[in-house]
This record gives C-alpha cells, sequence and structure tokens, in this order.
C-alpha cells in the first residue's frame, strides 16, 4: 500500500475520534447547571456578576435542548473560544498559550532521556538476560513504576534544597525570573527559558532555568522508564530468538551487528506502541510534578483549576489534552508503520 | 480438568522459586492483615475527642500538640502517638493503619469494577462483531483518547469532590482499557485450532466460549488487574494529593501527604515523618501488588518456561 | 589422494540446561570432498543442525563445543575451524562457507527489503571489489563531466579511495551520517544492486528488479528460499550447508530448488552438505551420505553403496523402514534416546537386533571398513 497511502488514510481517520472526544467534554459541560456552565462562553470578567450571569444564559441558550446547545458550543470552539478561566482572570486559550511553554521545556528533557534510557536499558537488559544487570535493571522499574510522583518530589526537595539549599524549587528563582519579564533587554521570543537565555545571550538565565529543572525531570524519568523499559526488554528478547538472527551471524555479522541492526530494529516496533500510552503517563506524573514544584505550567493550573472549580478551565484543558493524545497517537501509528513494512497493508 | 490442576501447581512451584514474587506476595498478605486487624490495631480513641464523627475512617486527633507545639504543627512520634501527628494533630499511626482499608477498598473496588463491565463490553464485542463491536469500539477509544488523570480530573469536578467519586471517576476511566484487552484477548483464541475443533465436534457458541475461549482468554486480564491495583491506588493518592478526594482528616495516604505539603521545611519548621511514613506506605503497598503481577506476567509466559 | 575440503573428527557438543547436561554430539566424524554433494541424513533431534551450527562455530548458548576438529582445505591454505578467533570466524561465515536454514520466511528480517540484505553479505565480504569497481566508474565518467559535477565527482573519488585503503575509517563513519554528504553512497548502492538483480536472475527469480525492492513477507515460500540461496552463493563459497531447505515447501517448489542447487553447484563452484531426513533427495542429489544416529555419525559412503549394501544396523533398519507398495509396513523398535542420559557403549544398542553384549559396554570407533565407506560398529571393527 505505501506509507504514504497508510498516512493519509490515518489522518482521515483521526477526525471521527476528534469529534468524538468533543461530545465527550460536551457530554460532561451537561453535568453542571447553567451558571456553572456560562464560564464556558464568557470572554470579559465582567460578565460573571450574578444579572450577567443570567444574561449570558439567555443568550447562549443554555436551557436549551442539548443538541441545539452542543452546536453553539462546537461552533465556538472552532473559533478558538474556550471560555474564561476564573483561576487566572483570562480566557481560556490564552491561560493554555501562557502556560504552555513551561510545560514544553519540561518535556523537552525528559522526554528524550526517557525514550534513550528505555531504550539502552532495556536492549542491555535482554542481551545480559539472568545477570546482575538485568536483575538490577528490572528491580529499578518496578521501584520506578510504584513510587508515588508527588512522594519522590517531596523527597528530593526535602533533600536538595532543605538539605543542602541546591535546587530551588519553582520554573525560575526569583531574579532571573523578574529580569525575563520585565527587562527591556530581554526579549521572550520562545517562551522556553533554556532557550531564550542562549537566544538573548544571557547565559546566566539558561543556567538557572536547567537548575531549576534537574529536580522534576529525575523524577519524571524514574517514574516512565519502568513500563517502557520492560516492553523494549521483552520485545527485543523476541526478536534475539528469531531466525534471521542466525542467519546474520552465518552471513558473517558481529554480536554487536547483530544487536544493533537486526534485533533492535524489530524490537523497537512495539516499544513504540507503548511510547503512546507513555506520553499519557508522562503528562498524568507532569500534573503532579509541576503542582508539587511550583513550574508555572499547564500541569500547575490545572490542579488549581480544579479545586477552584473553574469549569471552564478545567474543561478547556482536558479537550486541550485530548487533542494533544490524539495527534500525538497518530504520529506514533505512522511511526510504526515506518518501522513496519508489514502494517502499511493495513 | 486435570490439565489445569497440574497448570496450576506448576505455577505455585514457580512463584516459590522466584524471590520478588514472594516478597510481593509477603507485602501484600502483610498489608491484608494490618487491613483486617485494623480496629485491633488502632481502635478509635474517644479519650481524644475531636472525632467528628463515629465514622472510623476519621482520624481522631488529641486536644493538644503532644510534643508540646502549636495545634496547627505537626508533632513528632512520641510513646501514645507511634508515628507522631500532622498537621492539626491528626495521628498518623490511625491514619497508617485506616489507610490500608481505603487503599484496598480503592484497589479492589475500581479493578473489579472496571474489569467487570470492560469483560461484559469486551465479550459482547467479540461474540456478536459487525456494526456493534464497532460502535463499542469507537466509545472505547473515546475515552482512551485522553490522558487517564486529566479525564478523571474532569469527573471528580463535575461530580463533586468526595472519595466515593474518584472511585467512579476511575472506574470511568479504567473500563475501557480492560475491555479492549479482554476484546483482543477473545479474538486472538478464537482463531486457534482447538476452539475450531471444539465447533466441528458440536459444542454451542455459549459452551465454546465460557468452556474453551474464556479460559485461555482471561490470564492476561489477570496480570493486567494484579498490576492495575498498585497503579489505581497511586492514582487515587494522587487524586486526594491534589484536594480531589477524601477530604482532610479522613484516613487516606495521598490526602496525608497533601497535609504535609507545609511541612517540608521551606514555609516553616520540617517534619518529614510527615511525609515520609505515608509515603512510604503509599509505595510499599503499590510495590507489593507490582511485584506480583509482575511474577504473574513471567509465570504464565508460555515462552520463558523451562520444563 | 586429494585432500578433503571439510574434516570432521571426533565433534563433541554438550549443551548445559536446567534439566541436565544434554551430550547433543558425541564423536561425530565426517568429511566432505571438493566439489561434491554430501548428504546428512538422519531422524528430528539426531544433532545434524547442531553439527552444521559447530562447524561455523555457531553453536547457541548453553550448548558448547567440547572437543574435536573442524578443518577447512581451500586454496589459501589450512582453516583450524574450531579455534579461530572470532574475528576471522566472521570472515570465513558469508565467504568461505554458507549456511542456509530450514525456514526462509524467518531467515529473512521482515523490516528490510530483499536489496538490504543480500547487499549485506556483499557489503561485509566484498567490499573492496566494488569500491574497485565504483572507483572505475567514477574514472569514466571523469573526462565527460561539467564544472561543479567535476567537483562532485573529485570528492567522490577521494571518499571511494579512502575506503579502499581504510574501509573502517573514523572519518568515514562521519560522512555517512551526514545527510547530503552521504549521497556519495548512492554510486555503490547501485553498483551492487545490479550485482544482486544478476544473482537473483541466476536463481531463476523472474523479474527481479521488482523482487529486489520487496519485503520479506510479500515473498512466496520459493522465492524467499532463493533469495536465502541468493545470500548464501553470492559470495561464491567454497562449502555451502544447506540444513533441511525444502522441507517447508510444496513438493513442486521442492523439486525446482533442488534442481537450483545441482545448477549452482557446478557455476559458483562450491561443495555442498545437505542436511535432510528425507532419503529420497539423498539418492536423488547426492553423491555420498552420512548416516546420523543420536549424535554419532553411523555410517559414511557414497550414495549407490549406502543403498546397495548398508552395513550399519540403524541404516539397515532405515531403508527397510522405507513404506514401499506391496510391503508391510516396518518401523524400527523403540525410541530414540534422551541424550541427557545416553546408553552406554553404542547408542543404538537398545533398539538393535544385532547387538551383542561389547555394544552395551564400550563405544566403536569410527572405521574405514571398506574403500571409502566408514562404520561405527563393533561388528565390522573387529573387536570380538
Amino acid at each position: 500500500m505505501g506509507l504514504r497511502a497508510f498516512i493519509i488514510r490515518r489522518l482521515l481517520l483521526t477526525i471521527p475520534t476528534l469529534l468524538g472526544t468533543c461530545l465527550l467534554i460536551f457530554a460532561v459541560t451537561q453535568l453542571f447547571d447553567p451558571s456553572a456552565r456560562a464560564s464556558l462562553y464568557i470572554t470579559n470578567p465582567q460578565q460573571f456578576s450574578a444579572a450577567n450571569v443570567e444574561k449570558v444564559i439567555q443568550e447562549y441558550g443554555l436551557n436549551d435542548p442539548a443538541y441545539m446547545q452542543f452546536f453553539r458550543w462546537f461552533r465556538q470552539i472552532l473559533s478558538g473560544n474556550l471560555g474564561w478561566s476564573r483561576t487566572t482572570s483570562a480566557p481560556v486559550t490564552k491561560a493554555l498559550i501562557d502556560r504552555f511553554p513551561a510545560t514544553l521545556e519540561v518535556t523537552m528533557f525528559c522526554a528524550p532521556l526517557i525514550i534513550l534510557v528505555s531504550i539502552y536499558l532495556g536492549v542491555k537488559s535482554a542481551v545480559h538476560k539472568d545477570t546482575p544487570v538485568d536483575h538490577a535493571t528490572r528491580t529499578l522499574s518496578i521501584i520506578g513504576s510504584s513510587l508515588p510522583s508527588f512522594w519522590l518530589s517531596l523527597i528530593l526537595i526535602s533533600f536538595f534544597f532543605v538539605g543542602f539549599h541546591l535546587f530551588a524549587p519553582g520554573r525560575q528563582s526569583p531574579v532571573a525570573q523578574d529580569f525575563a519579564y520585565t527587562s527591556p533587554h530581554f526579549i521572550r521570543y520562545t517562551g522556553l527559558m533554556t532557550v531564550d537565555g542562549l537566544l538573548n545571550g544571557q547565559l546566566w538565565i539558561t543556567i538557572d532555568a536547567v537548575s531549576h529543572l534537574v529536580l522534576p525531570t529525575i523524577v519524571l524519568v524514574i517514574i516512565s522508564i519502568g513500563g517502557m523499559m520492560r516492553i523494549m526488554r521483552s520485545s527485543m528478547l523476541e526478536a534475539l530468538n528469531k531466525g534471521y538472527i542466525v542467519t546474520a551471524r552465518a552471513k558473517g555479522l558481529s554480536q554487536k551487528e547483530v544487536i544493533n541492526k537486526h534485533a533492535r530494529r524489530n524490537a523497537l516496533i512495539p516499544t513504540v506502541t507503548i511510547s503512546g500510552l507513555m506520553i499519557a503517563g508522562m503528562l498524568n506524573g507532569l500534573i503532579i510534578t509541576e503542582t508539587v514544584y511550583g513550574i508555572g505550567g499547564l500541569g500547575q493550573w490545572i490542579v488549581q483549576a480544579s479545586t477552584n472549580l473553574d469549569v471552564a478551565a478545567v474543561l478547556g484543558f482536558t479537550l486541550f489534552s485530548g487533542f494533544l493524545f490524539v495527534m500525538a497517537n497518530l504520529i506514533v501509528d505512522i511511526l510504526y508503520a515506518y518501522l513496519d513494512p508489514r502494517i502499511r497493508l493495513g | 480438568m486435570a490439565p489445569t490442576v497440574k497448570e496450576l501447581k506448576f505455577m505455585l512451584t514457580r512463584v516459590k522459586q522466584s524471590p520478588l514474587s514472594l516478597i510481593g506476595i509477603s507485602i501484600v498478605v502483610f498489608f491484608a492483615v494490618i487491613a483486617v486487624l485494623a480496629p485491633v490495631l488502632a481502635p478509635p480513641n474517644p479519650s481524644w475527642s475531636a472525632m467528628r464523627s463515629t465514622d472510623p475512617f476519621m482520624i481522631p486527633k488529641p486536644r493538644e500538640n503532644p510534643s508540646g507545639g502549636t495545634f496547627v504543627e505537626p508533632s513528632s512520634p512520641v510513646p501514645d502517638h507511634p508515628f507522631g501527628t500532622t498537621e492539626f494533630q491528626y495521628d498518623l499511626y490511625y491514619g497508617m493503619i485506616w489507610g490500608t482499608i481505603t487503599a484496598f477498598r480503592v484497589g479492589l473496588w475500581v479493578t473489579f469494577v472496571s474489569m467487570f463491565i470492560g469483560l461484559v463490553v469486551g465479550i459482547v464485542a467479540a461474540y456478536y462483531g459487525g456494526v456493534i463491536d464497532e460502535i463499542l469500539m469507537r466509545f472505547t477509544d473515546i475515552i482512551l483518547a485522553f490522558p487517564g488523570l486529566v479525564l478523571a480530573m474532569a469527573f471528580v469536578v463535575a461530580f463533586g469532590r468526595s472519595l466515593e467519586n474518584v472511585l467512579l471517576a476511575l472506574v470511568l476511566v479504567g473500563w475501557p482499557g480492560d475491555a479492549r484487552l479482554i476484546r483482543g484477548e477473545i479474538l486472538r483464541v478464537k482463531q486457534e485450532d482447538y476452539v475450531e475443533a471444539a465447533k466441528a465436534v458440536g459444542c454451542s457458541d455459549l459452551r465454546v466460549m465460557f468452556r474453551h475461549v474464556l479460559p485461555n482468554a482471561i490470564y492476561p486480564m489477570v496480570i493486567s488487574a494484579t498490576l492495575g491495583i498498585g497503579g489505581t491506588v497511586l492514582t487515587a493518592a494522587a487524586l486526594s494529593f491534589i484536594g480531589l478526594g477524601a477530604p482532610p482528616g479522613y484516613a487516606d495516604w495521598g490526602q496525608l501527604i497533601s497535609t504535609s505539603q507545609n511541612w517540608i521545611g521551606i514555609t516553616a519548621r520540617a517534619y518529614p515523618h510527615t511525609f515520609l511514613i505515608p509515603g512510604a506506605f503509599l509505595f510499599t503497598f503499590g510495590l507489593g501488588w507490582n511485584l506480583l503481577g509482575d511474577a504473574f506476567r513471567d509465570i504464565m509466559d508460555p515462552t520463558l518456561r523451562r520444563r | 589422494m586429494e585432500k578433503n575440503l571439510l574434516n570432521v573428527e571426533n565433534l563433541k557438543v554438550r549443551f548445559y540446561t536446567y534439566e541436565g547436561i544434554v551430550e547433543a554430539i558425541d564423536d561425530a566424524n565426517l568429511n566432505v570432498k571438493q566439489g561434491e554433494t554430501l548428504g546428512l541424513v538422519g531422524e528430528t533431534g539426531c544433532g545434524k543442525s547442531v553439527t552444521s551450527l559447530s562447524v561455523l562455530v555457531l553453536v547457541p548458548p548453553p550448548g558448547k563445543i567440547e572437543g574435536g576438529s573442524a578443518v577447512l582445505n581451500t586454496e589459501k591454505g589450512t582453516i583450524d575451524l574450531l579455534n579461530q578467533d572470532e574475528a576471522q570466524l566472521r570472515k570465513i561465515r558469508g565467504d568461505d562457507i554458507s549456511l542456509i536454514f530450514q525456514d526462509p520466511r524467518s531467515a529473512l528480517n521482515p523490516v528490510y527489503t530483499v536489496e538490504e540484505q543480500v547487499a549485506e553479505v556483499f557489503l561485509h565480504h566484498r567490499q573492496r571489489e566494488f569500491t574497485q569497481m565504483v572507483l572505475d566508474g567514477i574514472e569514466k565518467d571523469l573526462p565527460n563531466a561539467k564544472s561543479y559535477k567535476k567537483f562532485i565527482l573529485g570528492s567522490e573519488k577521494k571518499i571511494y579511495k579512502k575506503m579502499l585503503e581504510k574501509p573502517k575509517a573514523f572519518s568515514l563513519k562521519i560522512l555517512s551520517r551526514i545527510p547530503i554528504v552521504n549521497r556519495y553512497r548512492r554510486r555503490m548502492r547501485q553498483v551492487i544492486k545490479k550485482e544482486i538483480i544478476r544473482i537473483l536472475s541466476a536463481m531463476k527469480i523472474p523479474d527481479a528488479e521488482r523482487v529486489v525492492e520487496m519485503y520479506p513477507h510479500e515473498l512466496s515460500g520459493g522465492m524467499a528460499q532463493r533469495v536465502v540461496i541468493a545470500m548464501a552463493l553470492g559470495c561464491s563459497p567454497e562449502l555451502l550447508i544447506a540444513d533441511e531447505p525444502t522441507t517447508n515447501l510444496d513438493v513442486t517448489i521442492q523439486a525446482q530448488i533442488l534442481e537450483l542447487i545441482r545448477e549452482l553447484k557446478g557455476k559458483f563452484g562450491s561443495s555442498v552438505l545437505y542436511i535432510t531426513h528425507d532419503l529420497g533427495v539423498i539418492a536423488e542429489l547426492c553423491d555420498r551420505v552420512a548416516v546420523m544416529y543420536a549424535g554419532n555419525v553411523c555410517e559414511l559412503a557414497d550414495v549407490e553403496e549406502i543403498f546397495k549394501n548398508p552395513l550399519h544396523p540403524y541404516t539397515q533398519a532405515l531403508l527397510e523402514s522405507i513404506p514401499r507398495p506391496g510391503k508391510e509396513f516396518k518401523s524400527i523398535e523403540g525410541e530414540v534416546p534422551s541424550l541427557i542420559n545416553p546408553p552406554l557403549g553404542c547408542r543404538f544398542n537398545p533398539r538393535c537386533m544385532k547387538a551383542v553384549e561389547l555394544c552395551s559396554q564400550e563405544k566403536p570407533r569410527f572405521v574405514e571398513v571398506e574403500k571409502n565407506h566408514y562404520v561405527m560398529c563393533h561388528l565390522y571393527t573387529g573387536r570380538k
């Protein structure tokens, strides 16, 4: 069938899924009473007074039958208006955009590390099966998946920061943050402090940002590698048993070449599919970790919003994360088809 | 039935041989004992007063700080309070003991209910196939399109904050995974030769399903369930930690860690035992179930056997 | 007397498993003459595959080669296979000795195309030759090249020259990974592709140009096996070891593949060690045959000789048991022994009609009893 045809087909399949996610979110909105739902349509804070809320309810027909509401709401979503977030006193969309870079930065640091470490340890563990190396890695993976992320975060803060005054929580130190947001010499091109520091020639900003990322990265890596490493290990073990391995050696390849060129590529296939789940797991862990460390990203915002019953924010973020997740799975599926030609036949 | 018995015996010997699975079993048994003996180990103590209700899950607190500090501050371990107290004088020892029951409640209830729903949906989908299968799978797809914790949070915000609602939310988020798993396994087993043989001999569809397909398809679910208990308890604890689950004062490990956040030493004096102890319990509980699930996975994997 | 191409003597291989030590091969002897096809026949589990793997020192753990010798005599010299270091062995595998297996589809890696997998053998063993071909091609194009093309060709020439001298150079490793720069590899790829198509056509694969781009799961069983044979013969090995290559294929395809092997033997100048459990194939294809039982080679002789005059009781029983129309169905009494606790003395003695007391006490030796006819049996080795 070819890779291109597969990609197109897969893209088309995303549309009904995305529609379905909207439907689900909408169903959740119906669980709230109209005054709470009003926040989904409001665009400026004045409208929150009681009288205005009534007006909003009338205006947007929040007492009308569900299907009419859905179309109204859906149209509004498509225009980019997700409502107003009480906790941040800003439109939900703006709050999303403001906080996205912080979360992106943490992800940028952690994701490659997690993937590389999992693959490396998985391969090592499989090739040296039943040796101390294998046992140690498996123990690490089980411990990692059993650790509560918030507990590990608290322990690390308590040990490093309270104990040794290293790695303060938060995204930047107060001095750096002040400089980055108020100084006329500092232009926030990307919103990513590590990158912006370099772009502006202010290396200390970058270093400061990196030092604040150390602890969250440690936490996220430890709790995320467990599952992925185990899949890599088992698929590697399976690949090593296959006939083409012996054939490759009979052709004269060294054990190292065989592992890297033949076994690993086949073993990566199931691992790639799992990485979709891993991304979800990381997002879950990210929410908690951001909250504990005060990173000021999306995760922290959603937690605040939940405790304050900020309906628009919670639902807006849920919709956004669903969208992101669907996209991530799309990429994973395409990657899978690229790696395994057998899949392209659909 | 005889081969099944032999299988079980073989599995038991493998279990006994693997040190990790033994550790896992001991941990789970340890907690189970605590949970069962809770009323004996930590009897609700009226003399401490401040018992807001007769619900044994509300942690009692002494009238004043046994270490002599203020009422707000936690207290380090003292003879009457072996684990000390946390913010507002909730007794940690009591919290740990009764928290074990909460943990089991959360883990087992959510896992079984979501597995049950998943089984029903999965079997229906795999059995009828066609349009019904498509619809049901689209449904699971939609729920699975969201990261679990995020969707659970949205549900809890919608339903209202309480531990019961957390359980409900986790079930709603969890059943699609189980449904897909069992459906996939049934479809796989359906292809096997022995199923066709059974049909060729004249077994009815129902008999084939329950006697041949299900017993073989069920294994991955058992593994997933055991591993799931650990994960569920952790997720529920996370939700309580955020403040979306059990109310303050309830015997829930996540909730207790949440209250300890003020006392890690940044804004006030450090009382590490307030988060170390509940966290250790939470971690060990999850570890036990994970070890067990992992051991089951290794034992039930036919390719790893060495007869 | 001409030296044998391959001499295997007193081979001993053990597998250390959880259940115990499996004496898989115990004193196996065989030899392959230059230009002949030697058949190795025996029941499943008698050790044929392990023997072939031992020649290339590819026995997988928990197996270990514990004794004996395997010597390859080529024009380049005599190679003691069991005592080579890994680097030497890697040069021999695929180049001097090739090995093909039973299931062609599992022998091919599902994520790489046919071209990529066959090219692997060439790149491994014939890289100099192909590099030279590329350089010759560049030399030809150079005079006609215009300005910027001349520069590109010039740089490619330098790279390939370097490849000729030091193929493992670090600079080459880096260059090959830089996206646009590594286009120089295209030339090599084209040259190799031409050769691959040529060889695939020699394998009687129709439309080789298209097949080259395919993935293994798109090939039929017969095609896949031809590809595997192409990989094996690509470097014109002295010895081709074929481990039941047609067992998984249809009978008609089997006939085609056998015919192919027969033809190619002459074309590529290889000798063949053909492993099978099918006596019919042996009769069709082989010049000489070795009979194996429970880890021992019990008889080795010309094909005609074996069928006319089988000496070892096992061989006799085997030939008796071939079903023939009109004849009563006869099988060999007893079962193949467990190799963890093999019988003492001759391993066939519990099932042997002609066994005497000596047979359960002492192991017989592998002796040339008549001209070119070897037997491992007390009946013939005169130790009564």
